[in-house]
């Protein structure tokens, strides 16, 4: 058979156009995929049995106070040396990372000796990138221990093979926009079974979810921890158990704490309220929130970051209004709080 | 006979003086230390006496711990120095042995011995013979003499040679004013000298281990001292001094204080001890006042853990 040099050509031409519509096929398909619609889950749906606490904090650009943080964050990692292209990244696809909102969740069952916590992430559609990171994504999570896939009532999970217990993280899943980290995996089922109502949450649950919806639909960062059922006094016990240190030994005489963030421009202030059983322990009560404020402060001062409040008691409450400043300073610095 | 008498009295006095104001071992912790500790009248003192006792026989066994069960030291006092480039803090430990049993030599050459064949090498320096390991990173003390009725570890041969050398902490006008604060000596004596913001840069590696600023005030200190009174086994007392710079940082001397107070009261209350404290202002110092009772099975955990590690940042 004689192939002349015009075959080639023409053979290596069709397959070069051949494999460029096949990239571009893939690019189109991989866009749709990554930009289709993505179904938002709220954190409020999330909440697993025997939740005592929750702090959530929006992190959309939208608030000033998040914008200035982000761009901040953006020039620390920029320097002198980096490249163009990568400055490019950081400044145009880096936001679309950027988490819209942090919730944290603990719960304590009755016959446990640990608190189980869920971190969840809820960020845009490139969380479903998080579900191809695959390996990295384990290896930062987890370091060098071992993990296996699960699949669980339908759900996909990682988890640590051996997991040691204690509040290390120990698996993931994702949820439609959401990310969950869990100290066990158990944590994890259990928030997926709330979400598709395969468990249904007790009165005092339904309490709390309630309050974390309220506090999702609002700009900033918010707290509630509840302890009409005793389970943040045994948080604090087995917290004194473990470290040898009696942080807040006045935990029993507080009903519930509700608190606020508010991320300004230039710094951050908040308040945090210490509802009281009774006017009998309200000494301590403040005594222990004036220990948590230095410890506070010391812990933010070894990141030259200042704080600066005022603990008070007002009726049976204990009040504890703070301001954090130049917490983008430390951001730019690339100091760890 | 009055001039009998009177020397008699006289004597009495001056050794009752010098049982309380003993102090001797200081003499010979050379100026430039971060901090020290005194720890005087040990075998007389019935807290004192408990607490050596106890630490000398605690499970953790080593060395130190078997040449202390053979001698009778009567007052003690260990001092840390900045570290030289890339080693832990220095450290220097004074003992007086008085009129008491001479040490064994091969208890004393255990205490250095990092294993059994390393060799013991000595130098003589300004008359005093100097036995030492060569390590690059001892764990405690890899170096010792015995001058007259003292006996003296250090981390090197070259914090040995201060001590020798001198001058003494005693010439130091900051440790002055801190014996002038406690005129009535009790059994233990704490000093840490911020001259040249030497404490500053002590507490620094403590605070990048634990993340976290130990005294906002620190810089603001002249110096801190602490007189401290085991009672017995069971219980003690403490004052703690703050001396500031600056009557205008006050407020945030006594913050310090009062946080540190309370940082006690928590960690007692973990220990099932009772634990009092209060704070006041004198001028330019903030004075804590602490009262302890049931604080023997924390000796014992601390024995246990190894005590130096506690005032060593980087040893674990």
């Amino acid at each position: 058979m004689n192939i002349t040099k015009e075959t080639v050509k023409k053979w290596a031409k069709r397959t070069g156009l051949g494999i460029a519509a096949l990239i571009v096929g893939f690019l189109i398909g991989f866009s749709i995929w990554l930009l289709s619609p993505l179904p938002q889950l709220p954190p409020w749906k999330l909440m697993p049995s025997s939740s005592f606490a929750f702090f959530t904090v929006n992190l959309d650009p939208v608030d000033p106070g998040i914008s200035a943080l982000l761009e901040k964050f953006q020039e620390s990692m920029i320097g002198e040396e980096t490249g163009r292209l990568k400055s490019f990244a950081i400044k145009k696809l880096f936001p679309s990372f950027f988490p819209k909102r942090i919730t944290g969740l603990i719960s304590l069952e009755n016959t446990a000796d640990e608190p189980r916590f869920v971190f969840i992430v809820s960020m845009g559609k490139m969380v479903r990138l998080m579900k191809l990171a695959g390996g990295p994504l384990d290896r930062a999570l987890f370091g060098e221990k071992p993990t296996i896939k699960l699949r669980v009532e339908g759900q996909s999970y990682r988890s640590v093979q051996n997991p040691e217990g204690g509040m290390e993280p120990a698996a993931f899943t994702i949820l439609k926009n959401n990310f969950l980290l869990g100290t066990d995996l158990s944590v994890l089922e259990d928030s997926f079974r709330m979400y598709t109502r395969a468990s249904r949450p007790g009165v005092e649950e339904h309490y709390l979810s309630g309050l974390l919806l309220q506090a999702t639909l609002q700009r900033g960062g918010y707290l509630c921890a509840d302890n009409s059922k005793g389970q943040l006094s045994r948080f604090f016990q087995i917290i004194q158990d473990t470290y040898s240190f009696a942080a807040f030994p006045s935990v029993d005489a507080v009903s519930s704490i509700m608190g606020e963030l508010h991320f300004l421009p230039e710094e951050v202030e908040g308040s945090v309220t210490f509802y009281c059983k009774g006017q009998e322990s309200l000494a301590e009560v403040r005594s222990d929130v004036k220990f948590i404020y230095g410890a506070m402060r010391r812990v933010l001062k070894a990141s030259d970051v200042d704080m600066k409040g005022n603990v008070r008691i007002e009726g049976s409450c204990v009040g504890f209004e703070f301001r954090i400043m130049n917490l983008i300073n430390a951001i730019q610095k690339g100091d760890e709080i | 006979m009055k001039i009998i008498g009177f020397l008699c009295v006289f004597l009495t006095l001056f050794f009752l003086m010098c049982s309380v104001y003993g102090a001797e071992t200081p003499a010979y912790i050379p100026e430039s230390c971060i901090s020290m500790v005194t720890v005087a009248n040990i075998q007389g003192d019935p807290g004192i006496s408990w607490m050596l006792d106890a630490w000398i026989h605690s499970p953790r066994q080593s060395p130190l711990r078997e040449l202390l069960k053979t001698i009778k030291a009567r007052e003690m006092s260990v001092a840390v120095f900045p570290p030289k480039q890339g080693s832990l803090h220095s450290l220097l430990c004074v003992m007086d042995l008085g009129k008491g049993p001479k040490p064994d030599k091969e208890k004393l050459n255990n205490v250095i011995l990092p294993d059994p064949d390393t060799q013991i090498q000595s130098v003589s320096y300004k008359g005093s013979m100097i036995f030492y390991v060569q390590t690059d990173s001892p764990e405690d003390f890899s170096a010792y003499a015995v001058l007259q009725d003292k006996l003296i570890f250090g981390s090197d041969t070259d914090v040995l040679k201060k001590a020798i050398d001198g001058p003494s902490v005693e010439k130091s006008a900051e440790y002055q004013k801190v014996k002038a604060f406690f005129p009535q000596r009790k059994d233990g004596l704490l000093f840490a000298n911020n001259d040249g913001a030497r404490f500053v840069k002590f507490l620094q590696p403590l605070e990048e281990k634990w993340n976290m600023t130990l005294l906002l005030s620190a810089e603001y200190l002249n110096w801190m001292g602490s007189s401290f009174d085991m009672l017995d086994s069971n219980q003690a007392s403490g004052i703690f001094v703050f001396q500031g710079s600056d009557e205008s940082k006050i407020e945030d001397i006594q913050d310090d204080a009062e946080f540190l107070g309370e940082a006690f009261k928590r960690k007692f209350i973990a220990e099932k001890i009772d634990y009092k404290s209060t704070v006041e202002v004198k001028g330019s110092a903030v004075i804590l006042n602490m009262q302890i009772e049931g604080i023997e099975p924390l000796w014992k955990k601390l024995f246990e853990q190894g005590i130096l590690s506690l005032i060593r940042p980087g040893s674990e």
